[in-house]
């Protein structure tokens, strides 16, 4: 029953994370008003911000929960 | 796919129904770039030729010849393809266009368009007829059934029509074993006793008691008798054996995809937020832009799209957010606010006390006229012009110092002669003047479109 029920669930969707990151930039190009934004003032957070998703990602995937269930 | 099926399934000759799913196929064998006008030769009974000379020649006489064949290529699924390379990216099927090339695709279209068609009169009826269009479109294809059902109902048909065949054909092969001396039946017998013969008694091999000469029972060198077909396990129709096998029905279209719940809730939120934020501009509730209100929806989107994507689903946002993306950077560049200062406008100042520090307009075209403006010696006058979307045009004197600044965001500046093209350009000019005259201070700046001084 547990077997079924973890192949009945559905992965996480890659292409999905990676655009609702691409529009929440573009989103905030339109909240400052500068079309630039995400070139100059924002570039250093936006490196920042994706070397954490980065860590976050291996920090999530190096669980020891989640590695068990990788093992089963 | 083959060009049989292309046939039978699309083009003006194909079975009313749906004429979405009626679209013509982009040819996979006759193509020069992706087969769009090899396939609408191909669906209308056109030579290809002329519909690619026709691509070029729209191309070339105003850039509507791209525009087409770029949504050709985005709306027509090729040879093989489930979907369109446009309804592969909603997550509707598979498309033989890789998503990135057809997000190039979408953002040439948009830029063509927005090159294409100004934001004025001409804009606002394509863009309604379009969603009229798109509206009709769906409830035509509700009111019609799906594909599916489609298919489905064919194939009822099909089932009945071969029903009401195998049951004459059945009435037809038990009326001819009726008539063989071997069926058994007690109506032969009759009918063979009772039948009229010259002779006054049967063969001398008809007679009761005669035995047998041949046994038919065992196995004597006379050919097998043929098997039946598949299609008539009991044997009953022996004389349509030699017909060929009825052709295979047609596979059942794949299940439609169950809408996901979090695209539907976040699109409701999206249009309540949009909707919300309009009707407070209008209102006089707050001072946002127009990039505010498609970045509010976007976000949203993002937001529903992030939710979405944690649980494998949601994937129908990225369509939406790709489209909010686009108009999302249109606006910004513009930088378009508030609902007023839109078409023609022209200010030409002749005193300092009638000249303003700035002078804006939203859409449309602007001309600042300072040739008649006073300049007393030793003073510095300073103004600026900001048309967001369209033409900025400056009108200085011959003989007055002139410091101006010419930026814009996307679009062309022609500065005192200096011209430049592009996104994000900048252009700073000095022209000296006499001594007997101040001097000007002017900067102007487009968001998109041109910006324009020049002597006057």
């Amino acid at each position: 029953m547990a077997e079924q029920t973890r192949q009945d669930r559905r992965h996480v969707s890659v292409i999905g994370l990676l655009f609702s990151l691409i529009f929440l930039a573009v989103a905030s190009v339109g909240f400052t008003g500068d079309p630039w934004w995400l070139f100059t003032e924002a570039t250093k957070w936006v490196i920042a911000g994706l070397v954490a998703v980065v860590g976050v990602i291996l920090l999530f995937t190096a669980l020891p929960g989640r590695q068990r269930k990788n093992i089963n | 796919m083959s060009e049989t099926q292309h046939d039978r399934t699309a083009g003006p000759g194909a079975p009313s129904g749906d004429w979405w799913n009626r679209r013509p196929y982009r040819s996979t064998n006759d193509r020069k770039i992706a087969g769009v006008a090899g396939g609408l030769g191909r669906a209308f009974g056109v030579d290809p030729v002329l519909i690619r000379v026709g691509f070029v020649i729209a191309t070339i006489f105003g850039g509507f010849g791209l525009l087409l064949y770029v949504l050709g290529w985005l709306l027509l699924p090729a040879d093989g393809d489930q979907v369109s390379a446009a309804e592969s990216l909603l997550g509707r099927g598979r498309s033989s266009t890789p998503p990135a090339l057809a997000v190039g695709l979408s953002i040439v279209a948009v830029i063509a368009m927005f090159s294409m068609f100004s934001w004025g009169r001409p804009f606002w009826p394509l863009v309604i007829i379009g969603i009229v269009a798109i509206v009709v479109a769906r409830k035509r294809a509700a009111q019609g059934g799906c594909a599916g059902h489609r298919n489905q109902q064919q194939m009822d048909e099909w089932a009945k029509r071969m029903s009401q065949k195998g049951e004459s054909w059945g009435a037809a092969a038990e009326q001819w074993i009726a008539k063989q001396p071997w069926s058994g039946t007690g109506e032969n017998e009759r009918k063979s006793s009772t039948a009229d013969s010259p002779f006054e008694k049967p063969a001398f091999w008809d007679e009761e008691g005669a035995a047998p000469k041949v046994n038919l029972s065992k196995n004597s060198g006379i050919p097998a008798e043929p098997t039946p077909p598949a299609w008539d396990p009991l044997g009953v129709a022996p004389f349509a054996w030699d017909l060929p096998d009825p052709a295979p029905a047609p596979p059942a279209p794949p299940a439609p995809r169950q809408r996901s719940m979090v695209g539907r809730v976040t699109m409701g939120v999206v249009l309540l937020v949009a909707g919300l934020a309009t009707a407070g501009i209008f209102a006089g509730w707050w001072q946002l832009s127009w990039a505010g209100v498609a970045a509010t929806a976007l976000a949203v989107v993002a937001i529903g799209l992030l939710i979405g994507s944690l649980r494998g689903r949601g994937q129908s946002l990225i369509g939406p957010g790709i489209f909010l993306s686009l108009v999302t950077l249109a606006l910004t560049i513009t930088g378009i606010d508030g609902t007023s200062g839109y078409g023609q406008q022209t200010w030409a100042p002749t005193s300092q006390a009638s000249l303003q520090q700035e002078y804006v307009l939203n859409g449309g075209q602007g001309e600042l006229d300072l040739r008649n403006l006073a300049v007393p010696a030793g003073s510095t006058l300073a103004t600026e012009v900001e048309v967001r979307a369209g033409q900025a045009s400056v009108i200085v004197p011959d003989d007055v110092a002139v410091n101006v600044t010419c930026t814009t965001n996307a679009g062309e500046v022609d500065c005192l002669g200096s011209r430049e093209s592009g996104l994000r350009q900048e252009v700073t000019v000095h022209q000296p003047g006499s001594s007997d005259l101040g001097t000007i201070n002017l900067n102007v700046h487009v968001g998109a479109g041109q910006a324009e001084v020049r002597n006057g």
